[in-house]
């Protein structure tokens, strides 16, 4: 278990989208739960995964921490300071210390500027440092993600989707920020030009002592990228544990299914792959019990019926019925329940 | 047993595009064939020409900027499809040889059912009664494993998820039994779990009516799993094909080779710290290309010959061949 305090921390985070065409008037009020009480913690220096399919509510967690959304419900604590209830000025102003990096690099680029002036203008709004310090600050930006000077005058369009990528990485580290999510940041490109960012991420983290939120749903990408790993389902984390436990002993069924479902590059390697049947629910109108049961190789009656809670072991947590409880100390799983509950 | 043509032989495949600068030959010399109930996994990195080959397969390629070389044949059962006036290709599009593409939103019309998109095309291709028609969209959407398909029939491409959208362009790329699927990154938008599903559907598909099938990607390991044999793309050049076993265990091309260990997640626990190998620099663009080999600026074993002059094709074994200087010994039965 790692000392200290963490950098952030998430707890019972929950974001609800009204759904905007009501059936009849009189209808009750439909909502999609895209983030449906989510909990973790990332230590400062460490990155964490946040893997699922499309829609399980990654990018809303991403979104909702730094406040681009707004939360129904939750707790998001950064550095000590709870980031939600924070006066709009004060979260203005904090936002120099957590970034943001987007799957798409060209539509986060605005188009008509110079990239040389899309790095700088983090430096500009947060008015860190002489005009002549932010031009020097630029200048070794362009080093650091290995863009040559004389670039710094193009326009976004004229660069390709990895290059463009590094220009996003430049502009999201220019304010020496602690915290950086990643939404995607390699899923447009090109398994070669992945692996030079994936290096590029990591070289900076290790200079920098960077703290990443890492959102991908491509398992070889996060394996590359993770201290630990969450696996999301339908806005809720089903499982969470360090990087070798969950690709070594997966223990949820969603990401056993997931783990088997990863291409093996050796085609006589014909390892029993666990398919996944049934339909998905519908996020509007979610199943009381486990949101997996529909399509679960393991499902029984209980879990139709009740909803699995999140217990945790070690460092290992899992919200499944049927994983045995024998796999989980009492002891832990109480003190874990406590330590949330101190939190909200 | 050979049969006496290959279902598809394509030879010495060259396009040029009209670009403003003047003309840029994105595609030289790219000759492959596939036999019927084959698959043929086409692999490289963006914009070393995957999609262009297929296009110009389909006979669909963007004009007037696009040009074929003159020596350029494409032969579907041993008749050349490029000299097929457009009626003709348009009868052997979507009945003999389909495509699915990377963006299944840009293959589905939304103002459309998706039943009636699959029954149209039926109807286009071989007549028939509307009832008849509809009746077969039903049977492919269950094809396809999309949940009650008498229902999913009536929807709109927007009530589909991502997969099942992709499913849906399937079913309409396989309504008239084609000989001949090109699958242009079918999945690459796709989740993996459903991308699974969709391998999974190609293969059976494959297994019942025998339809040969394209499949392309910028990833090695996702087509590994589907094809026996893989054709690698570099700057519109092929720069190795052979067995798919044999070239996951034994790449020749200095490109395959590096596109290999580049693919994340494949290390073990004990390399993690390391930095994930990768390929310095990116694909050259059609203009930069000089006579030499593409890969040369990128390659660490280049040599001055390599940037001068482009390797001829050589043969290592039976089926694998390599256009790479350092395998100069091997070349004998050059094609
Ligand atoms: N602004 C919004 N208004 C209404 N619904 C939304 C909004 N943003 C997201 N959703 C819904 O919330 C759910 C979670 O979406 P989210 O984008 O967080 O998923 P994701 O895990 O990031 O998916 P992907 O892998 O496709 O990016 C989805 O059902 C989505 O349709
Ligand atoms: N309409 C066009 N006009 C001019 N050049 C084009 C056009 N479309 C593609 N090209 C060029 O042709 C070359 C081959 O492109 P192609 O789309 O076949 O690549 P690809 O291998 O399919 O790449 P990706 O993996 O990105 O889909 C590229 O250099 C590209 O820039
Ligand atoms: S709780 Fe039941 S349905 Fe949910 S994942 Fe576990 S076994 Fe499957
Ligand atoms: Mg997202
Ligand atoms: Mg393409």
């Amino acid at each position: 278990m790692s000392a200290g305090k963490p950098l952030l921390s998430v707890r019972a985070l929950r974001t609800h989208f009204p759904v905007s065409h009501r059936a009849r008037l009189w209808a009750k009020r439909q909502v999609v739960h895209a983030v449906d009480g989510v909990d973790f913690d990332i230590m400062p220096g460490r990155t964490l995964g946040l893997v699922g399919e499309s829609g399980s509510g990654k990018s809303t967690v991403a979104l909702s921490i730094l406040r681009l959304v707004r939360p129904t419900a939750g707790k998001v604590v950064f550095d000590g300071i709870g980031l939600l209830s924070l006066p709009q000025e004060e979260m203005r102003r904090l936002r120099r210390r957590l970034q943001i990096i987007f799957q798409d690099p060209y539509s986060s680029l605005n188009p008509r500027e110079r990239v040389g002036e899309i790095v700088r203008r983090p430096l500009d709004i947060h008015s860190i440092g002489s005009a002549r310090e932010r031009s020097q600050r630029v200048d070794e930006l362009f080093d650091l993600v290995g863009l040559r000077q004389a670039q710094q005058d193009l326009f976004p369009h004229q660069f390709s989707g990895g290059q463009r990528q590094r220009i996003a990485i430049a502009r999201a580290i220019a304010t020496f920020p602690e915290l950086v999510v990643c939404d995607e940041p390699v899923s447009a490109l090109d398994v070669a030009i992945q692996a030079q960012i994936i290096n590029l991420l990591r070289r900076l983290q290790r200079e920098f002592g960077l703290t990443y939120l890492f959102i991908s749903h491509d398992l070889g990408v996060v394996r590359e990228m993770c201290d630990s790993i969450a696996v999301m389902y339908f806005g809720q984390i089903v499982e969470e544990a360090p990087r070798r436990d969950l690709f070594e002993r997966p223990l949820h069924p969603y990401t056993q299914a997931l783990l088997s479902a990863v291409p093996k590059l050796d085609s006589d390697d014909r390892a029993p792959r666990l398919v996944l049947e049934g339909d998905p629910p519908n996020p509007i109108d979610l199943p009381k019990g486990c949101r997996f049961a529909s399509r679960c190789p393991m499902a029984v009656a209980r879990c139709r019926s009740e909803a699995p809670v999140l217990r945790r072991f070690g460092s290992h947590a899992v919200a499944c019925h049927r994983v045995p409880d024998a796999e989980v100390s009492g002891e832990e799983a109480r003190e874990f329940e406590q330590t949330l509950r101190g939190l909200s | 047993m050979r049969e006496p043509h290959p279902l598809l032989a394509v030879d010495d495949l060259s396009i040029d595009m009209t670009v403003a600068r003047g003309t840029v030959r994105i595609l030289d010399g790219v000759s492959f064939s596939l036999a019927s109930g084959e698959t043929l996994g086409v692999v490289g990195e963006s914009g070393s020409g995957k999609t262009m080959t297929a296009l110009a397969i389909m006979r669909l390629l963007p004009q007037p900027s696009a040009r074929l070389g003159a020596e350029s044949r494409i032969l579907f059962s041993g008749k050349n499809v490029l000299k097929l006036d457009e009626r003709a290709m348009r009868r052997l599009r979507g009945r003999e040889i389909s495509m699915i593409f990377q963006d299944p939103m840009t293959a589905l019309n939304p103002l459309f059912t998706v039943g009636e998109q699959i029954a149209e095309t039926v109807r286009w291709h071989e007549g028939g009664t509307r009832a008849a028609a509809q009746a077969r969209a039903v049977d492919m959407l269950r094809a396809v494993r999309i949940p009650h398909p008498e229902r999913a029939v009536r929807s709109y491409p927007h009530q589909f998820s991502g997969g099942m959208r992709q499913r849906a362009t399937i079913a309409i790329a396989l309504a008239c039994r084609p000989k001949i699927l090109i699958a242009d990154e079918p999945t690459t938008a796709l989740d993996v779990t459903v991308q699974a599903q969709i391998f999974d559907l190609l293969e059976d598909i494959q297994e019942e009516t025998g339809t040969a099938i394209i499949l392309i990607s910028h990833n090695l390991s996702t087509i590994a799993r589907l094809t026996r044999r893989i054709m690698v793309l570099y700057g519109g050049r092929k720069v190795e094909e052979g067995p798919t076993r044999e070239i996951i265990r034994n790449p020749r091309h200095p490109y395959t080779e590096a596109l290999l260990r580049c693919v994340p997640g494949l290390r073990s626990e004990a390399e993690h710290d390391a930095e994930l190998p990768e390929i310095p620099g990116t694909v050259p663009a059609p203009e930069e290309l000089g006579g030499g080999c593409p890969f040369a600026p990128r390659c660490s074993h280049a040599a001055a010959r390599c940037r001068s002059t482009m390797p001829p094709a050589a043969a290592l074994g039976e089926k694998h061949k390599v256009a790479c200087w350092l395998h100069e010994a091997a070349q004998s039965a050059v094609t």
